[in-house]
């Protein structure tokens, strides 16, 4: 029911200079109703941290 | 100036009842005021409890299981950057306090409410002694009155939640079905002559590591298996919850299983009996309807589930299974298939208006400026003797000792009291025998006294002996200033000026009681006419015990 992409696979030891940027691209998604929704619950066994963004099907539809 | 944006902050474990709730404000405060921006923030396991979001949702991991600290420094830096975007005027957590969305630099100057479902006696009062609601401009509990005194409070908690503006009641929250949903139910799972009997413990989830979820769904199945070869007629549909990590029975003529069903709530409506484990969300969106509820309450976090089973089962239709085994849970299911469909709870709307109004009002104070300017205040207490020596025109805002607003307490005392004042003045000692519950029964709720001379001397041994807050009643001490020979305006305001250097609202009695009917007169003149000079501002005895009550 939800279409998910992986926008961003971040290393969470070097990355910090990057997260305002991909902050403020994240709430303008939101805003602009091009997402439901970002996800950040996936987390692999390593360094990364998965930047998912969610669309309802029946929204894009 | 902050947007007109509200961030839902929920913290959940293992359960579904915090984004629900989550979500039913959202989509009500957007009905309410379209030009209002909600957006939630949640730490779901699951996206499923997402799928019909009212607003959008940043879902974080769970934040207290993070595998190292660079993981939670990069998540928590990234939400904070997005919510400095956000730039929110309020900000609501749900329940569990969590001290990364305390702390998130983003939300430090933004106003914070708390919206609090029923948790248990013990945890209420350790959040209170925790100073947990310190830190929010607005405390919702989200429970109906009779609920909350059925469940009980600590007496010093009852005192706050009585007695602080901070506290409002907005009642319970959670899914009612429409008949669209009821139907749509009925449609999806042919349910049709056959009694339907849902089993089902919330999203899954275990609180602690006795496997309950398994265990009740094992032993359901056996319930199952039982009635089928007895020929009962009724069939069995196991909701198992996303979270849910146990084995799952096999299907079986009258059992099904199912991982996730969105209308859970019309689903547990339509059912004629309710196997569940008493968890907020699932109980209250069961207790909307009539279908007769077998609560199998587990061990869990501040929710008492044992204690508040054991209450609702006084209810018609509700009974309760405190062990989870299948002989018991047998013998009380038939029980609950042979008795009368439920009475619909009419205190358990679920509505969430009030909740969304009193978040919009909070949202327009973040944004609007007091609209009176901030000025100094004190509380003027005036024992001036009867009171017909002194007419309260006098000292616009003080307040009189022995009239309707702060009673005598000897007046209190007397057989055939029938007045209705929250707080007393203490013009006596209270006498050592006397019973804290009974001034409660009176209505009083604070005792304001002296902090000096036998009455201070009684009052302060009587709250010690009885450490009167623990019972239910709030003492508060006032600065005793005698009127007598050498009193002058500058015995006055020295005195205040030292009290305002110490004290957010000092509360101050003037004791004029023993001095001739003309100099009070004139000595009250001088003193208003300073206060008007000076701009500081009069509260009355509720202002005061708001303020002294609160943490």
């Amino acid at each position: 029911v939800i279409d998910e992409q992986v926008i961003a696979e971040v290393n969470v030891h070097s990355a910090r200079k990057d997260l305002a940027a991909l902050a403020v691209e994240l709430v303008r998604r939101l805003r602009a109703h091009e997402v439901d929704a970002v996800d950040l619950s996936r987390l692999p066994p390593d360094h990364r941290m998965i930047v998912v963004v969610a669309r309802r099907q029946q929204r894009s539809s | 100036m902050p947007n007109r944006s509200i961030v839902l902050l929920v913290k959940n474990g293992i359960g579904f009842g915090h984004i629900r709730r989550a979500n039913l404000i959202a989509s009500r405060l957007r009905a309410l005021d379209p030009s209002v921006e909600v957006i939630i923030v949640s730490q779901a396991a699951s996206m499923d409890a997402h799928a019909d979001a009212a607003a959008p949702v940043i879902n974080l991991p769970l934040l207290d299981r993070l595998p190292s600290n660079a993981v939670e420094r990069a998540t928590l830096t990234l939400l904070d950057h997005m919510i400095e975007e956000i730039a929110p005027g309020l900000a609501v957590e749900d329940t569990y306090p969590d001290p990364r969305y305390q702390s998130l630099a983003s939300l430090r100057e933004c106003r914070r409410a708390l919206l609090l479902r029923r948790i248990e006696t013990l945890a209420f009062e350790r959040y209170r002694a925790d100073g947990a609601f310190a830190r929010y401009d607005r405390i919702l509990l989200a429970c109906s009155r009779a609920d909350l005194a059925a469940e009980g409070l600590t007496p010093e908690c009852d005192l706050l939640v009585e007695l602080s503006a901070r506290f409002l009641l907005v009642g319970p929250i959670h899914r009612c079905a429409t008949a669209a949903e009821r139907r749509a139910v009925i449609d999806r799972h042919a349910i049709g002559n056959e009694e339907l009997v849902i089993v089902n413990a919330g999203a899954g989830g275990d609180h602690f590591d006795d496997a309950y979820c398994e265990r009740l769904f094992l032993a359901m199945a056996d319930v199952a298996s039982r009635c089928a070869s007895e020929g009962v007629p009724a069939r069995f549909l196991l909701v198992l919850g996303p979270y849910y990590a146990g084995d799952v029975p096999p299907q079986t003529s009258n059992l099904a299983t199912m991982r996730f069903e969105p209308l859970l709530h019309a689903l547990l409506q339509v059912a004629r009996v309710a196997v569940i484990r008493p968890g907020h969300n699932v109980l209250h969106e069961a207790l909307s309807g009539t279908a007769v509820l077998v609560l199998v309450p587990g061990i869990s976090w501040m929710e008492g589930q044992h204690e508040h089973a054991k209450r609702l089962s006084a209810e018609p239709g509700i009974f309760v299974c405190d062990r989870v085994d299948s002989e018991a849970l047998y013998e009380i299911t038939r029980h609950a298939l042979a008795a009368a469909p439920r009475p619909v709870r009419r205190s358990n709307a679920g509505d969430p208006t009030a909740a969304a109004q009193a978040l919009l009002a909070e949202l327009d104070l973040a944004r609007q400026p007091p609209s009176t300017p901030l000025r100094p205040a004190m509380f003027l207490l005036v024992h001036a003797g009867p009171p017909h020596r002194l007419a309260s025109t006098w000292l616009p805002g003080a307040t009189l000792a022995g009239t309707e607003d702060l009673p005598f307490l000897s007046a209190i005392l007397t057989p055939g009291y029938a007045g209705s004042a929250r707080a007393a003045y203490a013009d006596i000692p209270l006498p050592p025998a006397l019973d804290p519950e009974m001034l409660r029964a009176r209505g009083v709720r604070a005792i304001l006294h002296l902090d000096n001379g036998p009455e201070h001397d009684g009052v302060s041994a009587w709250t010690q002996h009885y450490h009167a807050p623990g019972c239910g009643i709030l003492s508060i001490e006032m600065y005793q200033l005698r009127v007598r020979q050498g009193f002058s305006l500058t015995t006055f305001t020295n005195r205040l000026v030292r009290l305002l250097e110490t004290q957010a609202l000092p509360a101050l009695a003037l004791d004029a009681s023993d001095v001739p009917a003309a100099q009070l007169e004139h000595h009250v003149a001088a003193i208003a006419g300073w206060l008007r000079d000076a701009s500081l501002s009069l509260v009355g005895v509720r202002e005061l015990v708001e303020q002294r009550v609160d943490v």
